[in-house]
């Protein structure tokens, strides 16, 4: 073994087995030291991040040592409250997220930029031995979601997907399910936006403070416009899925899980003809359905061969489910501590990478076949569109230079 | 015959007429720039789709494709077209794409197109390119290639791993291919290369690695991980060599790992020790457990966990021998280990360690001996119970019952009577935990007959948690009724007091007929009535409270007191209890009380007491807590009281919740409702986002617009204090209302203006702008609070607030800087 070995500045602590994680600790974090924290950093501190970094700074285990954003407004407003958190003026800001990258004192990052941006930063972040919180959608595209999972797993990083309504919002359904309440589950119907399109926004003069060649990164160019730097860059296919990677990593992600399809995805995606088909129809193997749009309760309805829920009495108060315990978060508060729980235990978090990647998928699948008004077969093991070559020019797309992904 | 030609006919002049218009707005995609109308653009998206099942058409598409970009004047429209061509192109694509690689502003777009395809063409057209370009459009072309995985290739990027610029994407592609010369080419690299660049060749390597093996050639694949775990300096690179080396290797893996275990490196330990835990094979476990004895205590840790993850029982004795370990860590770590993966031998020593410890270790002990799984556990459990040493069985007892194994009530039972209080504590325990309706009459003879009359408080516990399993509650009283009856003088309270937590007619008659026996029994029925659910014993406590002599007086006030809460009428009930007894010690349980559950009545009688000083904290909170409650129906009532509350002599503390409470109802007040409106006011086909941001008529020119006075239909409560702008104007969306109004002032005053708007708002105060947000949210007060000067004399106000969706609406007012109301202005809107 070689001898020369860094010494790592960081986690100095020691791992805390799987096998005993379940059952209290047995190694109290005062016996840590103070200087054992997890370091910190913020990329992409928009509204959504700067909501998201507020979360983790709550966290005694985070020391948050920099912020990153090409608006500067963003970055600035993301520092200060970095530095009101900690009484100081330490926390740094940067423009370029590689200048976080480098840094070898920082243990894990969040990301919480626009969604073309997600796989360039985490690939990057990982092959530099750095854990990720990566912001719900995670992926742009099938292979993007493909070589994150790849790149933590090569490198044993911890990755975190962003959806806290998975189990937060969403797990009395999974409890019922689980539980055996409605009997087998059979469908599912998720009510979330729909897909995006090409932008034709027109230009718009670029302010000062905003870096606009690197906010587009590796998506194509196109002029500037406001409504894309301040979070309206949903609904344009270069930079997002629409409501059905927005919402939809949400909605679908909670009927993959309530399914216990979470770690698989479809074997038929069909849009609708208007026709016989009404609504975008996903299948998979074992014979379940889910849709998109339609049911009756909100955005998740479920039918099971015994019932459905929600019941649609209104009246009824939502009964208490049985009595199942699902294994969901580790440690405490939520999705965030889920996550620095797992950097400490090197554990795999709720949202994992796979999970966070074949949910993203699913709703990368619903577009794809939306866009192009075609039925998608679709092999889940080996994760690629059997038959159907134009379908597959849409698992990836070329990325702008010199802004390649990982 | 006419029919079928008028039909023909007519499909040929359909497919012209869309013939034509394709081409029409091809001619204007030709011409398009941001900024142009959209509509031609999407219908050619629209016919690019329709084209993937109608050969004939795609082909036609395609071709008047290719020609308009010959034609296309601006980078959009180049851009657009190449979209196109990514949906719907084919082979014909590819030679004009060639053409635009080298294009600085197109040639992202044609590799949006080629390297999409699945054509050897479209490949071998971007890899002839490579030598025509330069700078970033060749940092595309090599990215590409690797995406695409073309490995005709490969000679080519290893030339090109000697350029700096495109050094690091040569070295990705290449990895991405894979392939012998990718090896051979990339390892060397490793020592050469820094910062960003080693990282990408280890990525690189490490898939061209990944490639061997999906390709089952192992021995190339080990010698890149070998590569990483004896040359790697990061930690995490080293660990995806053991990782990768695990895989090809597996069991012989180990000898690897252990010596990372033993680096010293906290990562590198961690990460092998995770390794080593999903390692496949019978032979891993023993090569483990036969460096356990001898390793460092951080090296247990880790050996100990990784032997619990893969649940390898045979670990068990030398991990059981580790919970004697002189280092604390580990003993707790193989105490955890048995909890997983230990069996009936791992009764006695886990029992042993909790009767002999304490604090951590022995809640951890509990904890891993309540966990064992198996038949194997259960029978020794039982078998053990007879044998044990008393402090062990004590343990013993502890788990029978947390791990509810209800077959061992009649184990329990007998313990229940053993000579040591502290199995006998256990034991009860465990019976208040298992114990269900068929035991309930067995149970109760042990409160009739208790060992030591020290055990009569848990046996009294134990049934009373029993009750939760008991489904039939008739049988639960009938069985309390029946041991009544038996017990003596000692017993009795605690049935009456059982009795108090099994309420229902026949429980309150018995209690009642209790009141009349000996002090010490009606004191125990006195205890249970205090905790009936409803205000039905209250008259029956009243009446003893009112015997001057009764020993038990006192107790039973105090009963009628936290009954009254139940009353009908509350504030009747407390004054009873008052006129009963108003010694201030009375007086503080009953203004409790009269916070709690009083109404406006009660107001009258917690006056008095707020004068007092004995009595003014109860009386501020008590009176604060009434106040909450009324606030709504009697809000002058409560301005008053809240006065009165915050000019008391009650203290600071006291007082914060009336304080509170007066911030609340001023949060509503003083609402500017003097306003002229305009609109709505959208723009087609525009979203609310657009409508913000853009300049509308009022804001171009306010006085070119007319600004109406409003009526609302409105009586709701809000309308008391905002704008409801969409029961003014109507259920608009993506649509702009503007409020204008003026405001005198005497002189310059710095104010605050104190806004809430759904959804967003802009406001201008003497036309200049002094506030945005664009935030869909519901109306609330002081949502945006903004410093501005008002100058002498008037000024005017204009807010504009842009509806997304659903409910519409603006609130404003004027406070001080210090939140105060400010005296001296008018405000009027003509």
């Amino acid at each position: 073994m070689q001898k020369q070995i860094k010494k790592s500045n960081r986690r100095n602590f020691l791992k805390k087995s799987a096998a005993t994680v379940p059952l209290p600790l047995f190694i109290p974090s005062s016996a840590f030291g103070a200087n054992d924290r997890i370091n910190f950093a913020g990329i992409g501190m928009g509204g959504r991040g700067r909501g998201d970094l507020n979360s983790f700074l709550g966290f005694s285990e985070i020391q948050t040592l920099a912020v990153c954003d090409v608006v500067q407004s963003h970055a600035e407003q993301a520092k200060s409250a970095v530095d009101r958190r900690y009484g100081n003026n330490d926390c740094k800001t940067y423009v370029d997220y590689r200048e976080i990258i480098m840094r070898d004192d920082i243990d894990a990052v969040l990301i919480a930029t626009p969604d073309h941006w997600h796989a360039k930063i985490a690939i990057e972040a990982m092959t530099s031995g750095k854990d990720v919180f990566c912001e719900k959608p995670e992926t742009l595209t099938i292979r993007e979601g493909q070589m994150m999972r790849d790149t933590a797993r090569r490198f044993g990083r911890v990755f975190s997907g962003g959806s806290q309504r998975v189990w937060g919002d969403y797990n009395w359904f999974h409890r019922m399910i689980y539980g055996g309440a409605i009997g087998e589950i059979k469908e599912a119907w998720v009510n979330v936006g729909g897909p995006s399109g090409e932008c034709y926004l027109p230009p718009e003069p670029l302010p000062n403070g905003v870096d606009w060649n690197r906010w587009l990164g590796p998506a194509p160019w196109r002029p500037y416009h406001p409504a894309l730097t301040r979070g309206g860059f949903r609904p344009f296919r270069d930079y997002s899925g629409g409501g059905m990677t927005d919402w939809g990593c949400h909605g679908f992600g909670g009927a993959l899980f309530a399914c216990n399809l979470h770690e698989t995805g479809p074997v038929k995606i069909t849009p609708p003809d208007g026709k016989d088909v009404q609504q975008l129809t996903y299948e998979f193997a074992n014979g379940i359905k889910i849709y998109h749009g339609g049911g009756w309760g909100g955005l998740l309805s479920f039918r099971g061969t015994e019932n459905e829920i929600p019941f649609r009495n209104n009246s009824k108060k939502r009964p208490n489910p049985p009595p199942i315990h699902i294994p969901n978060y580790k440690g405490q508060g939520g999705l965030s501590g889920d996550f620095i729980h797992c950097v400490r235990s090197r554990e795999k978090p709720f949202r994992d990478i796979e999970r966070a990647h074949r949910t993203a998928t699913h709703c990368h699948l619903g577009n794809i076949a939306y866009w192009l008004k075609k039925e998608i077969i679709w092999d889940p093991e080996k994760e690629e569109v059997i038959g159907d070559p134009e379908v597959s020019r849409w698992i990836d797309r070329p990325k702008r230079e010199p802004f390649t992904i990982g | 015959m006419k029919i079928l030609i008028f039909i023909f006919y007519s499909l040929i002049l359909s497919l012209a007429l869309s013939g034509d218009e394709l081409d029409d707005k091809l001619l204007l995609a030709e011409k398009f720039v941001d900024g142009n109308p959209s509509e031609p653009l999407k219908f050619i998206e629209s016919k690019a789709v329709e084209s993937l099942k109608d050969p004939q058409l795609r082909d036609s598409l395609e071709e008047k494709i290719l020609s308009s970009l010959g034609t296309a004047n601006s980078r959009r429209s180049k851009d657009f077209l190449c979209r196109m061509l990514r949906i719907m192109g084919t082979e014909k694509s590819i030679p004009i794409m060639k053409t635009l690689l080298s294009d600085q502003e197109s040639g992202h777009m044609a590799r949006y197109v080629l390297a999409s395809m699945q054509f050897e063409e479209a490949g071998a057209a971007l890899h002839q390119s490579l030598n025509t370009v330069q700078d970033k459009l060749k940092q595309g072309i090599i990215d590409s290639l690797g995406d695409i995985r073309y490995k005709k290739a490969v000679p080519d990027l290893i030339k090109l791993l000697d350029t700096a610029s495109v050094a690091n994407n040569a070295t990705r592609a290449l990895g991405l291919i894979g392939g012998d010369s990718t090896m051979n080419h990339l390892l060397p690299r490793l020592s050469k290369t820094t910062g960003k660049s080693y990282r990408c060749t280890v990525q690189a390597l490490l898939r061209c690695a990944e490639i061997y093996l999906e390709k089952g050639n192992k021995d190339k694949a080990l010698s890149i991980y070998d590569r990483f775990t004896k040359s790697g300096t990061d930690p995490y690179v080293i660990l995806a060599g053991l990782r990768g080396a695990a895989k090809v290797n597996g069991e012989s893996a180990v000898p690897l790992l252990t010596e990372a275990i033993k680096s010293g490196n906290n990562e590198l330990a961690n990460g092998a020790a995770s390794i080593i835990a999903e390692l496949k094979g019978e032979d891993i476990g023993s090569k483990l457990k036969s460096l356990l004895e001898s390793a460092p205590a951080n090296m247990q840790i880790l050996l100990i966990g990784s032997l619990s993850e893969r649940e390898d029982k045979s670990a068990i004795p030398s991990i059981t021998k580790l919970t004697e370990s002189e280092n604390l860590e580990v003993r707790l770590s193989a105490i955890q280990a048995l909890g997983k993966i230990g069996n009936g031998s791992s009764v006695i020593p886990l029992a042993t360690i909790a009767s002999s410890t304490s604090g951590h270790e022995r809640n951890v002990s509990r904890s891993a001996l309540s966990n064992l799984k198996g038949n194997d556990v259960q029978n020794a459990l039982k078998k053990h119970l007879q044998e044990s040493l008393p402090e062990i069985q004590s343990e013993l007892v502890r788990a029978i019952a947390t791990r509810a194994e209800s077959t061992a009530m009649n184990q329990l039972m007998i313990l229940a009577k053993s000579n040591t209080p502290e199995i006998r504590k256990e034991a009860l325990r465990g019976i208040g935990i298992l114990a269900d309706q068929s035991h309930l009459d067995e149970i109760l003879m042990l409160l009739l007959d208790p060992k030591e009359e020290s055990d009569r408080d848990d046996i009294e516990s134990a049934i009373a948690y029993s009750f939760r399993r008991i489904s039939n509650k008739k049988i639960q009283t009938d069985a309390l009724t029946k041991a009544l009856e038996k017990a003596d003088e000692i017993a009795k309270p605690s049935i009456l007091s059982l009795l108090g937590r099994d309420p229902n007619e026949q429980s309150l008659q018995l209690l009642i007929s209790a009141l009349k026996e000996t002090e010490s029994i009606q004191l125990a029925a006195i205890g249970a009535l205090t905790k009936w659910p409803d205000h039905g014993p209250a008259n029956d406590l009243l009446k003893i409270a009112s015997k001057e002599k009764n020993p038990n007086k006192d107790t039973a006030l105090n009963g009628y007191i936290i009954l009254s809460s139940k009353s009908p009428n509350p504030t009747l009930s407390y004054r009873k209890a008052l006129e009963l007894n108003n010694s201030t010690a009375t007086a503080k349980k009953v203004l409790a009380g009269l916070g709690q559950s009083g109404g406006i009545q009660s107001l009258e009688i917690i006056k008095p007491y707020l004068e007092n000083s004995e009595t003014s904290n109860e009386a501020a909170l008590a009176a604060t807590q009434v106040a909450k409650r009324i606030k709504d129906s009697h809000t002058a009532t409560v301005r008053t009281v809240l006065t009165a509350i915050l000019k008391s002599n009650a203290s600071e503390s006291a007082k914060n919740g009336a304080a509170d409470l007066q911030s609340e109802l001023d949060l509503y007040k003083d609402y500017i409702l003097d306003w002229r409106i305009t609109g709505p006011y959208s723009v087609k086909e525009k979203d609310a986002k657009y409508v913000f941001d853009t300049a509308l008529a009022p804001e171009k020119d306010s006085k070119s617009v007319r600004w109406e006075k409003f009526k609302t239909k409105s009586k709701s409560e809000r309308s008391l204090w905002a704008i409801e702008l969409d029961s003014i104007l109507g259920p608009e969306a993506n649509a702009a209302a503007y409020a204008m109004t003026k405001i005198w002032a005497p002189e310059n005053l710095k104010i605050n203006l104190e806004m809430g708007s759904d959804d967003h708002i802009k406001a201008w105060l003497n036309d200049e702008k002094i506030h945005e947000s664009f935030s869909n949210r519901s109306l609330e007060p002081r949502q945006s609070i903004i410093p501005v000067t008002l100058s002498k004399g008037w000024n005017m106000i204009i807010l504009k607030v842009v509806n997304t969706s659903g409910p519409w609406g603006l609130c404003c007012r004027i406070r001080g800087r210090d939140g105060n109301p400010v005296d001296g202005l008018k405000i009027e809107s003509k």
